[in-house]
C-alpha cells in the first residue's frame, strides 16, 4: 500500500512539474527576468547576440587584416554556434536568413572588375565575374523538412546563377533539388562521377581521368578544369574554375586523401591559381595551400552544424589558429562568413 | 577434459584481459597526446570538452582588449556591446566555472584594476565593480569597499587571496550589506580586521568576531562617521533578514547608496520616499529586480550601476546578463535616468559638475620633483594622504 501512495504522489509531482514548466508563460518576461525559463533565456541571449554579431560583421566586412572587432563577432559567434541549445531555433533561422538575404540584395549588383566571392553555408560559395556567376556546392543545410536556408531564398540565389560545380556527393555539399532547379532554369550542372547519373541531360556527372580534364563556357567567358580529388575512396572534384582576363580561383570540396597530394604538390606549375578555397580542415594546409601556389585564400567548411558533434564544427577562431601556423607562406587570408563577400582582383 | 583445456583457457582469459587494458589504455593515452599537441594542427575531434576549453581560452582576451579599447560610459556603443554580450555567452555555458580560461580573465581583470587603482581620484568618486555586488567606491581622501566577495568555492576561489589582500589595503572599510554569502565572505572580513580596516556589517552577523566589527543597522536610519565619509544606514531587508542599505556621503566628492539585496516589499513605504531626505548621486543596485522601477524612483539617482550580473555561481538562467540588463535599462527609459553598464575590474568616474554634491577638485601639481595633489590649500598625496 506504501508502495502505491509513494508511486502516486511521485507521478503527481511530476506531472504538477512538468506541467507548470510546459504550460505557464513566464509572468517577468517584461522584467527579462527568466527564473525557471531557460529556454526562454537562452533564445532572448541568442536573438540578441545574433543581432550584435550581425551589425558588427557588416561595420567590419572581410579583409586581409582581420580587425578586433571582426574577430570577437566572429569567435562571438563560434560560441553561438557551439552550443546545441541554439541548434534549429528561431534566432539562428532568422540570423542565416537575414545575411542570406542580405546577399541576394547585393548578388544584383554588377561586378565590373575582377571577382566577387560570396561565402555561403558550410563550403558554397558564389564567384561573380562580370560575365558570370558562378555556384560551388550551394546547398540549404539542415534537414529537407527545415532547412537552415529557406527554399525560396536558395531558388532565388540559384536563379541569378549560371551554372553550379559540385565537389561531390555528400549532403553537405551536394542537393539534388538545387541541382534539378539549375536545371529547370536552362543552367548547367557539374556533378562528380556517377551522382545523379540520368536525371537531366543538363547535369553532368564528369569522369575525370587526370589534372587535363575541363569543360569549356563560352557563353559565361570561363573555363572549368576538374582535378581528380577524392575524400576517402569518394571522388571528390576540385573545381579550378578560371575567369578569363578576371582570375581563377580553385576550390578544394572535402580533399582528403593523401595519395593526391603527390599531383597536388604540381598544381601550380599548370595552373596560375588567384585564390583557393580549401575546406578550413583539409588533409595537410600546408602541403595543399604550397601545392596550389594561390594569392589569396579563402576557407570554406566552417561551423557546419549538421551530422557533426560540437568537436567536429570547425570554428572561425581555428581556422585564425591554423592560419597563423601558414605565416611562413606569406600568402595572405581572408576569413568570411555567411553572406559575406570579397572582392579580388588580380 | 578439463586439464586439457586449462592452458587455453587461461591463455584466452589472459588475451581478453590484455585486449581490455589496451582498450581502456589506449583511449586514455590518446587524450593525453592529443591534450598536449592540439597547438599543432587545432584538430578537436572526438574532444568536445577540451575544444570548449579551448574556445574558452581564445575568446577571453579578445573580450578583454575589447573592453579595454572601450570603457563604460552612459552610452554603449556597438563594440561594447559586443564584448558583454559575448563575456554573457561564456558565463552562461554551464560548466564556465570549470573552465581554466574564466579563472584566468577574472584575475586578469583584477590586476588591470590593482595596477591603475593608486591613481588619485581628483574629482567626484570613482566606482570599480567586483564580483556580484562588490564594488570599490575611491575618492581623494577615501575608499571604501561594499560587499567584496571572492566568489567561487573555498579551495578555488574566483579572486585569488592576493587580489583580496591587494584591495583591502588598499581601503580604509569594507561595509557588507547583509548575510548572504554572495555578499558576505568571513575570510575577506578578517583580512580586513588584520590590516586594522574597519568593518561595517549587519547586527548579528559572526557574532564570535564581534569585538572587531562595527555591527550596525536596526529599526531605524543610524549615521556613522567614516574619516572623510559620513555613512547613513538605512534599514533595509532580503526576506525577512536584515540588508543594510547604505548612503555613502563623501563630503563634496558625491553621495552614492547600495542596496545590496534589498528584496521586501515592506520597506517600499520608506524605499518610496528615500530621494525626499537624500540627494544620490549614483545608487548601485542589483540587476535582477522585478521592481527596478520602483528602486529608481525611490532613490531618484543621478546615475545608475547595476549590480549582481552573471553570478556564476547560480544556476543558469539566475544568472542575470549584461543584456538583460541593458533591455531593462531600455524598458526604464522613461525615468530619464542615465546608467553605466560596468563588468568586473572596470572603472567609471563620476565627477558630476552639475551635481550639488561635488563642490569642488583637486589638481596634481610637482612639488621638489614629486607629483602631489592640492586642494583647497592643502597637499596630498596621490593617494590622499594629507603632508600639509
Amino acid at each position: 500500500m506504501k508502495q502505491y501512495i509513494f508511486t502516486a504522489l511521485l507521478l503527481f509531482s511530476v506531472s504538477v512539474a512538468v506541467t507548470a514548466q510546459t504550460s505557464d508563460e513566464n509572468p517577468y518576461a517584461n522584467n527579462y527576468i527568466y527564473w525557471g525559463y531557460l529556454s526562454d533565456y537562452k533564445q532572448g541571449q541568442a536573438t540578441t547576440a545574433f543581432n550584435a554579431i550581425n551589425e558588427m560583421l557588416n561595420a567590419n566586412p572581410p579583409q586581409k587584416v582581420i580587425s578586433l572587432p571582426r574577430e570577437l563577432a566572429l569567435v562571438s559567434l563560434d560560441q553561438l554556434l557551439h552550443d546545441t541549445d541554439n541548434d534549429a531555433t528561431d534566432p539562428f533561422y532568422t540570423f542565416i536568413n537575414n545575411r542570406m538575404r542580405q546577399l541576394l540584395k547585393d548578388l544584383d549588383t554588377p561586378v565590373t572588375k575582377g571577382l566577387r566571392i560570396y561565402k555561403l553555408y558550410n563550403d558554397g560559395f558564389i564567384v561573380k565575374s562580370p560575365k558570370a556567376t558562378i555556384a560551388i556546392d550551394l546547398i540549404p543545410g539542415g534537414s529537407n523538412a527545415k532547412p537552415f536556408i529557406t527554399d525560396s531564398v536558395v531558388y532565388e540565389i540559384a536563379g541569378r546563377c549560371d551554372a553550379l560545380f559540385i565537389s561531390h556527393l555528400h549532403a553537405d555539399h551536394a542537393n539534388l533539388n538545387i541541382a534539378k532547379s539549375f536545371a529547370a532554369r536552362g543552367k548547367r550542372v557539374i556533378a562528380p562521377k556517377n551522382l545523379w547519373v540520368g536525371v537531366d541531360p543538363l547535369i553532368q556527372p564528369m569522369e575525370v581521368e587526370n589534372v587535363e580534364t575541363h569543360i569549356e563556357f563560352e557563353e559565361l567567358d570561363l573555363t572549368l578544369h576538374v582535378l581528380p580529388g577524392h575524400q576517402g575512396n569518394d571522388y571528390n572534384n576540385i573545381n579550378v574554375v578560371e575567369f578569363h582576363n578576371e582570375g581563377t580561383v580553385a576550390h578544394t570540396g572535402d580533399q582528403w586523401g593523401t595519395a593526391d597530394l603527390t599531383w597536388i604538390d604540381h598544381v601550380h606549375e599548370r595552373y596560375d591559381i588567384d585564390v583557393l578555397m580549401p575546406n578550413c580542415w583539409v588533409n595537410d594546409m600546408e602541403r595543399t595551400i604550397r601545392g596550389f601556389g594561390p594569392k589569396l585564400i579563402i576557407t570554406g567548411h566552417e561551423n557546419e552544424l549538421g551530422e557533426h558533434t560540437i568537436d567536429h564544427r570547425e570554428a572561425y577562431w581555428m581556422t585564425i589558429k591554423k592560419m597563423e601556423l601558414m605565416e611562413d607562406l606569406n600568402i595572405p587570408y581572408v576569413l568570411m562568413t555567411w553572406g559575406e563577400y570579397y572582392d579580388y582582383r588580380k | 577434459m578439463n586439464n586439457l583445456f586449462s592452458i587455453p583457457n587461461r591463455l584466452l582469459r589472459t588475451g581478453l584481459a590484455c585486449i581490455m587494458a589496451i582498450g581502456v589504455i589506449l583511449p586514455v593515452a590518446a587524450q593525453r597526446k592529443a591534450s598536449s599537441s592540439f597547438d599543432d594542427d587545432y584538430i578537436f575531434w572526438g574532444y568536445p570538452n577540451v575544444y570548449l576549453n579551448y574556445q574558452a581560452k581564445v575568446a577571453y582576451p579578445l573580450i578583454n582588449r575589447m573592453l579595454q579599447a572601450n570603457p563604460p560610459a552612459v552610452k554603449i556603443d556597438k563594440n561594447r556591446r559586443l564584448a558583454l554580450i559575448t563575456l554573457d555567452q561564456f558565463l552562461h555555458d554551464s560548466d564556465g566555472m570549470r573552465r581554466d580560461a574564466f579563472y584566468t580573465f577574472v584575475n586578469t581583470r583584477m590586476e588591470e584594476m590593482l595596477a591603475g587603482i593608486d591613481q588619485p581620484v581628483l574629482s567626484g568618486v570613482r566606482i570599480y565593480k567586483l564580483y556580484n555586488s562588490g564594488f570599490i567606491l575611491k575618492t581623494l581622501k577615501t575608499t571604501i569597499a561594499v560587499d567584496l566577495v571572492p566568489g567561487g568555492a573555498t579551495n578555488k576561489s574566483f579572486l585569488t587571496d592576493s587580489v583580496i589582500f591587494e584591495v583591502a589595503d588598499r581601503c580604509d572599510a569594507l561595509l557588507i550589506t547583509n548575510s548572504d554569502s554572495k555578499h558576505a565572505n568571513r575570510d575577506v572580513a578578517e583580512t580586513f580586521v588584520a590590516l586594522g580596516k574597519k568593518v561595517i556589517l549587519p547586527e548579528g552577523l559572526w557574532t564570535n568576531m564581534e569585538e572587531d566589527l562595527l555591527p550596525v543597522g536596526s529599526d531605524t536610519t543610524q549615521i556613522v562617521e567614516l574619516g572623510a565619509m559620513r555613512l547613513y544606514v538605512l534599514p533595509g531587508h532580503r526576506g525577512n533578514a536584515k540588508n543594510n542599505i547604505y548612503v555613502m556621503d563623501f563630503h563634496g566628492r558625491g553621495v552614492v547608496a547600495h542596496t545590496g539585496a534589498q528584496d521586501n516589499d515592506a520597506d517600499w513605504e520608506w524605499i518610496d520616499n528615500v530621494h525626499s531626505r537624500y540627494n544620490i548621486d549614483i545608487l548601485l543596485t542589483k540587476s535582477q529586480n522585478i521592481n527596478l522601477e520602483s528602486m529608481l524612483t525611490g532613490f531618484r539617482p543621478r546615475l545608475v550601476i547595476t549590480a549582481h550580473e552573471n553570478d556564476i555561481e547560480s544556476v543558469v538562467d539566475k544568472r542575470e546578463s549584461y543584456w538583460t540588463t541593458q533591455k531593462r535599462m531600455q524598458s526604464l527609459a522613461g525615468l530619464a535616468i542615465p546608467n553605466v553598464i560596468m563588468t568586473w575590474g572596470e572603472a567609471y568616474d563620476y565627477a558630476d559638475t552639475g551635481s550639488p554634491n561635488i563642490s569642488s577638485s583637486a589638481t596634481k601639481v610637482m612639488m621638489n620633483g614629486t607629483l602631489v595633489i592640492e586642494r583647497k590649500g592643502s597637499i596630498y598625496t596621490p593617494t590622499g594622504k594629507k603632508l600639509k
